[in-house]
């Protein structure tokens, strides 16, 4: 936001708070790596249109409620799939009294509304925050035409809000913050894409500011770039926050993603970041509530959840200082052309190797059969063991499956030198985390079709990516017709799967066939025919190079 | 400690935590979070949400 965010512009990234740029008038959207890589390639993104809600805002925050408290409204009446399948537009009066960084806050935890994308409009208060970066004349005005209409119409009263928090362990889990006064904390916790502006740790510095915190409580302070950081200690805040007894950590997303500052088990932790499912804090069974930087910083003086209005003291005043420093950046931007830079990779940094393309004709054994609901975690787990080689595809692959059939990644490897094999699963196959590796590495094994009941989503795109047929049964009850070991035979299968959505395959040494279906779209297709979009795309280059 | 029921989980190693793409952190689905994998427990296929942004929603 501070140094990349332009209004008008789209922007996708890797990480799924790629949202909160929202805050600067932007379509900004959370996407895989490989949809990501292919953006930077040039290829467009494609997403089914969402619908939009519109949420007016009016009135103006009253003092010791802030952003936080906003989103955490939303959270409250729509939980974390109220999003799913929308983008949110703010607008309406309330906006003006909403700063950029407060609006960063709330376009930040849409993330977990479920939404696709939340947008802002451009208009003074960005231009404002663009000025102060040094970066005004980056600032084009983007706002809703006169007389817009939504898909779906939501209204928040900012004077209504009160602070409010989110218990264990969801984010959509949000009661009034006066409801849990008293419950004893552990952890006070500021930071994060969540509340990363100076006027976040600026309030709480100054709430904490010449008294001393909780006795046995840890106060963890998490700057969010070293721009921020280089603020807070011109204008005293680092200091104030010491002396109440914090504990400083570098910039970064440290505590947040289970990185550090792992909480005691059971024992309770306030935090200003966006997510609480069981386990983020990297403690198994945490015990972790969201909140503003205001209801943190206020309990870290109490030791227990506490209401800010309830502190004796005036509501603190922060004003945003002129930024001078434009050293976010440690190194040199990347130059006009990368073709002279060296690659220098370490020892478990490895290509992906290039893949085939499917064949026309083949005969392909069945090494594994599964039941339903199989997740990407039994498929390949992400775990400590495994993850350090994520970027090694010849060693990751030796996890495959390993949860559910030990011996299959020496059976997948002789088969892979006689022309690869297949699986088989039943309803919901592949479902549970993103993980691209969970097709990458079967695919490295020498995986060619999987035929199953039904296919989890994201997991058959992932499959299509890497090359991978993806099939469904069309009548389940020839699941049980084949076995772990069973060989099917395929035939013109280029000319099938683009002929017909259904087209029949053969069992080997039998007189039996069996019906199967694809939901490929001709892209689809064209990806799986190429061998993948990494080769579907190289494809396109060469012919219009 | 373990029993001869119970088997140290391979894809947490005992710690009951899994990461996602971006290095969240979450609760092993394998052995639901404690670290063993016992024999004798079956085994529980709980179904998880993704939204559009590849993420797993809970």
């Amino acid at each position: 936001m501070q140094r990349l965010a332009k209004p008008g512009k789209t922007l996708l990234g890797s990480d799924s708070h790629t949202c909160a740029n929202g805050c600067m008038g932007m379509l900004a959207i959370g996407a895989g790596g490989i949809d990501v890589a292919m953006a930077i390639a040039g290829e467009p993104y494609y997403v089914k249109m969402p619908q939009i809600m519109g949420v007016k805002l009016t009135g103006d925050l009253p003092d010791w409620v802030s952003a936080k408290d906003v989103i955490l409204e939303m959270l409250r009446r729509h939980d974390v799939k109220g999003g799913v399948g929308k983008i949110i537009e703010y607008y309406g009066p309330g906006l003006k009294h909403l700063s950029a960084m407060d609006r960063h806050v709330i376009a930040n935890m849409g993330a977990e509304l479920g939404a696709t994308a939340t947008v802002f409009p451009s208009d003074k208060v960005v231009k404002q925050f663009l000025k102060q970066q040094g970066r005004e004349d980056e600032w084009t005005e983007l706002t809703p035409d006169q007389g817009a209409t939504y898909d779906i119409h939501e209204e928040i009263d900012l004077s209504s809000l009160e602070p409010l928090i989110a218990k264990p362990s969801s984010p959509g889990n949000v009661v009034p913050v006066s409801e849990l006064k008293g419950e004893p904390i552990y952890q006070s916790y500021i930071g994060s894409s969540a509340n990363p502006g100076y006027r976040d740790f600026a309030i709480a510095a100054d709430i904490v500011k010449g008294k001393t915190i909780a006795e046995g409580l840890s106060f963890d302070i998490n700057p969010t770039s070293r721009q921020l950081l280089t603020q807070l200690v011109d204008n005293g805040h680092i200091a104030s926050l010491l002396a109440a007894g914090a504990r400083m950590h570098q910039a970064g997303c440290n505590g947040c993603i289970g990185m550090g500052q792992a909480p005691a088990t059971g024992r309770n932790s306030l935090r200003t970041t966006p997510r609480n499912f069981p386990g983020r804090s990297g403690t198994k069974e945490d015990s972790v509530f969201l909140c503003s930087p205001e209801t943190a910083a206020a309990s870290a003086l109490t030791g227990e959840i506490t209401d800010p209005r309830t502190l004796d003291m005036k509501y603190p005043t922060v004003n945003e200082p002129k930024s001078d420093h434009t050293d976010g950046l440690l190194e040199a931007p990347p130059k006009p052309s990368g073709a002279s830079v060296e690659l220098e990779k370490g020892p478990n940094i490895t290509s992906i190797p290039n893949f085939s393309p499917i064949e026309n004709h083949f005969e392909l054994p069945v090494l594994l059969k599964m039941g339903d609901n199989i997740s990407t975690d039994e498929i390949l787990a992400g775990g400590s063991r495994v993850l350090p080689f994520r970027s090694n595809i010849q060693k990751i692959s030796t996890f495959t499956f390993e949860i559910i059939d030990e011996a299959y990644y020496e059976r997948a490897m002789k088969a892979r030198d006689d022309g690869g094999h297949m699986v088989v699963g039943g309803v919901n196959y592949g479902q549970g985390s993103s993980r691209e590796h969970a097709a990458l590495a079967p695919r490295y094994l020498g995986l060619k079709v999987v035929l199953v009941k039904d296919f989890a989503r994201i997991h058959l795109q992932n499959l299509i990516n890497f090359g991978i047929l993806p099939l469904r049964f069309a009548h389940t009850s020839d699941y049980e017709k084949i076995d772990q070991g069973t060989v099917l035979s395929f035939e013109n299968v280029h000319e099938a799967i683009q002929r017909s959505n259904r087209f029949d395959v053969k069992i080997k040494d039998s007189d039996e066939t069996i019906t199967v279906e694809h939901d490929l779209t001709d892209r689809h297709i064209d990806i799986v025919l190429a061998g993948g979009i990494i080769n579907w795309m190289k494809n396109k280059s060469n012919l219009t190079s | 400690m373990t029993g001869s029921q119970d088997m140290r989980c391979k894809a947490c190693d005992g710690s009951g935590l899994l990461m996602d793409d971006e290095e969240w952190r979450y609760t092993c689905s394998i052995c639901n979070g404690d670290g063993f994998v016992s024999k004798y427990e079956a085994a529980e296929n709980d179904i998880v949400d993704t939204d559009i942004t590849n993420r797993t929603l809970e």
